[in-house]
């Protein structure tokens, strides 16, 4: 079996805020091969979005990591800065969600996308109007302000800005969360012909369910800074396992099916704060399902039944690896 | 057609000054006629920038309105200040942003109370308070009562805002994207909340939103706007199982991919409302004229020199296309 580009083991991210630690990420595994495309779902607090940061060390320099990051082989957390700045962007790339906050309002697009290639010591042949190209925009855009750009055309500038080291891996947090379904279908589009293209491989983060039914070849749900179930992308999603799983999955109405029609579904409750979690499972407190023993045990992920590639982590499924 | 409107909108523009001398006006909403009933959900759907805030703020009286006439419970806009007072009473509306309409320095009490001060309507005002905390979904009322926003979650801020606009007992309620800034799994018991209101109370609701998967959960009708204007209008269930305007099909196409439908991404963005193209407002991007299919039909110079008007169909719903009036056109 060849080397996954990514190999993350029990990964463990604490800030440090005046009130305490704060446990966002509390012991994940994710595996990312080549060309393929994770997508990683929760609802807003849930650590998503604080794993992608963690993966390249892009968190507040207090923050504590623990466990291992294997890009390409090589940990990312043993790294010294010099080595980690060869890796960042040439290795692995990010495009990072809200695109108009993200670009330099007094910088033209090119300026700034030149400078991701000359930071990282790296030229292009084909430059700026190359990339410019690929996603769309137009090679006379290199010129134009952010401010002149819409919002989909803002997003396309950041995925030229991820592309142009050429990475193996690109992070994208939330690319599309701010943009209309149409802007947003024209986006997934480019990133899957780029990433069939260039064999590329993404972790694609999301709060949206029905995006990653489009683009994602595998899908890990997250949930009080766990994965509480990963499997195979559109199994998944049409037949989640986990309760929590289950009841994000039918909260994204499928248009047509008389189940949803006039009866919006949802989950009571919110939430656990991570400086307050519930003992054992994290999702006792809001599960229709819970048990005495989810209260004090919480379960890690084991593969479930039949299903391959399938592993849940709830009391109700499966039984132990090994 | 709507029985009992509560709500007749009849060709209704606003334009926006031009920014620039010498500009021109950003024709927002561009023509829209819209009736709602009593008691009915309407959904308004389309892209950021079509003009559906601006349509909603038009109804509600906090946007002027260049043309045409919007007339609520029988009655125009009123011209003077206490007659207004009374209309805002009966026209309440829900932001998308619960943290954003909430006064970060007012308790739960004092947020929902204020609308009733105002009115003048202070009798019994703590019950009526806890009761409409309540009918939103916060029980008991008093755990609530004295907290502040910051000691909420997002689903629970809403649902003050909801309360907030409840205890007036309004007759029509706007939802301007009430749950897109929320979390998936709080939305559906938001949206849910919105459902039972509107059936309990026979209030009229306009949710504006740009999700179709929300209006197939809660709305009667969908009104698909582009551009100013209202392309489609027709039955949730029908208009979503047979859309025939080529807008609608490739909005739908693109969220119900997973389901085995053809993805019609169409090419470019919504143009601006400075510039609306001649003809039909869709046809520089409609697959129709693309895919050469209006060539065939014969329909294609009138697509890009007609305005077409939304023509009621025998079924209830409207449509602004030129293809529909064409027999010949089989809609998918």
């Amino acid at each position: 079996m060849t080397t996954p580009v990514l190999q993350v083991s029990d990964l463990h991210v604490t800030y440090h805020a005046h009130s305490g630690a704060v446990p966002a990420v509390r012991g994940v595994d994710i595996e990312i091969s080549r060309g393929e495309t994770l997508g990683l779902a929760g609802e807003s607090g849930c650590g998503k979005s604080t794993l992608a940061m963690a993966l390249l060390r892009l968190v507040p320099p207090t923050t504590q990591i623990t466990g291992s990051i294997l890009l390409a082989g090589k940990d990312i957390l043993t790294m010294k800065p010099g080595e980690l700045r060869a890796v960042r962007w040439v290795q692995a790339s990010v495009v990072f969600q809200g695109a108009q906050h993200v670009l330099n309002p007094v910088r033209s697009i090119g300026r700034q996308i030149d400078e991701a290639t000359e930071t990282h010591g790296r030229t292009r042949a084909g430059g700026v109007a190359e990339l410019l190209e690929l996603v769309g925009l137009g090679a006379r855009r290199a010129n134009d302000y952010p401010h002149e750009l819409s919002g989909g055309q803002k997003q396309r500038a950041l995925i030229a800005m991820a592309l142009a080291c050429d990475p193996m891996l690109i992070i994208a947090d939330e690319p599309t969360t701010a943009l209309d379904v149409m802007i947003q279908a024209q986006i997934l589009q480019l990133l899957d012909e780029i990433k069939r293209e260039r064999g590329l491989s993404m972790l694609f983060i999301t709060h949206d369910l029905s995006v990653l039914s489009q683009i994602a070849d595998r899908v890990a749900i997250m949930y009080a800074g766990r994965v509480i179930e990963v499997g195979a992308g559109k199994d998944l999603l049409r037949d989640s396992k986990h309760p929590y799983s289950k009841a994000l999955a039918a909260s994204f109405p499928i248009i047509g099916e008389n189940t949803s029609r006039r009866h919006p579904q949802g989950l009571a409750g919110d939430p656990p704060s991570p400086i307050d979690l519930p003992s054992g499972c994290p999702f006792h407190p809001r599960c229709a399902v819970a048990v005495d023993q989810c209260r004090s045990i919480d379960i890690e992920l084991r593969s479930v039944g039949n299903a391959t590639n399938r592993r849940v982590a709830c009391v109700h499924f499966g039984v132990r690896d090994g | 057609m709507a029985r009992d409107p509560l709500l007749v909108c009849d060709d209704v523009h606003v334009a926006y000054p031009p920014r620039r001398r010498g500009g021109k006006p950003a024709r927002a909403v561009d023509g829209i006629d819209l009736e709602i009933s009593k008691g009915e959900i309407v959904a308004l759907v389309g892209e950021s920038g079509c003009g559906k805030t601006t349509f909603a703020r038009a109804i509600l009286g906090l946007q002027e309105v260049s043309a045409g006439s919007i007339v609520f419970d029988g009655k125009s806009f009123p011209a003077t200040a206490d007659d207004r007072k009374s209309f805002h009473r009966r026209a309440q509306i829900v932001f998308q942003d619960p943290t954003a309409s909430l006064n970060p320095r007012h308790s739960v009490y004092e947020i929902v109370a204020e609308g009733l001060r105002i009115h003048g309507l202070s009798d019994n005002e703590h019950e009526v308070v806890t009761r409409a905390l309540e009918r939103c979904g916060l029980h008991p009322a008093d755990r609530y009562l004295s907290k502040y926003p910051h000691e909420l979650s997002g689903g629970q801020r809403q649902r003050v805002v909801i309360a907030g606009a409840m205890v007036l007992e309004p007759k029509l309620l706007v939802a301007d994207e009430p749950v897109s800034s929320l979390d998936a799994s709080v939305r559906g018991e938001i949206l849910g909340l919105l459902q039972t209101l509107a059936r309990e109370q026979e209030m009229a609701v306009l949710v504006v939103t740009h999700d179709l998967g929300l209006a197939w959960n809660i709305a009667d009708r969908i009104a698909v706007m582009y551009l100013g204007r209202i392309v489609e209008i027709g039955a949730t269930e029908e208009l979503l199982a047979r859309p025939k305007h080529p807008y609608t099909q490739a909005l739908l196409s693109v969220v119900l991919e997973h389901l085995g439908m053809v993805q019609q991404i169409l090419v470019g963005e919504m143009p601006d409302p400075t510039a609306i193209p001649s003809g039909c407002r869709f046809h520089q991007r409609c697959p129709l004229l693309q895919s050469g299919e209006a060539k065939k039909l014969g329909i294609d110079s009138r697509c890009t020199a007609e305005d077409p008007v939304l023509r009621s169909d025998n079924d209830g719903s409207s449509v602004a296309c030129h293809a529909t009036e064409s027999p010949t056109r089989v809609a998918c």
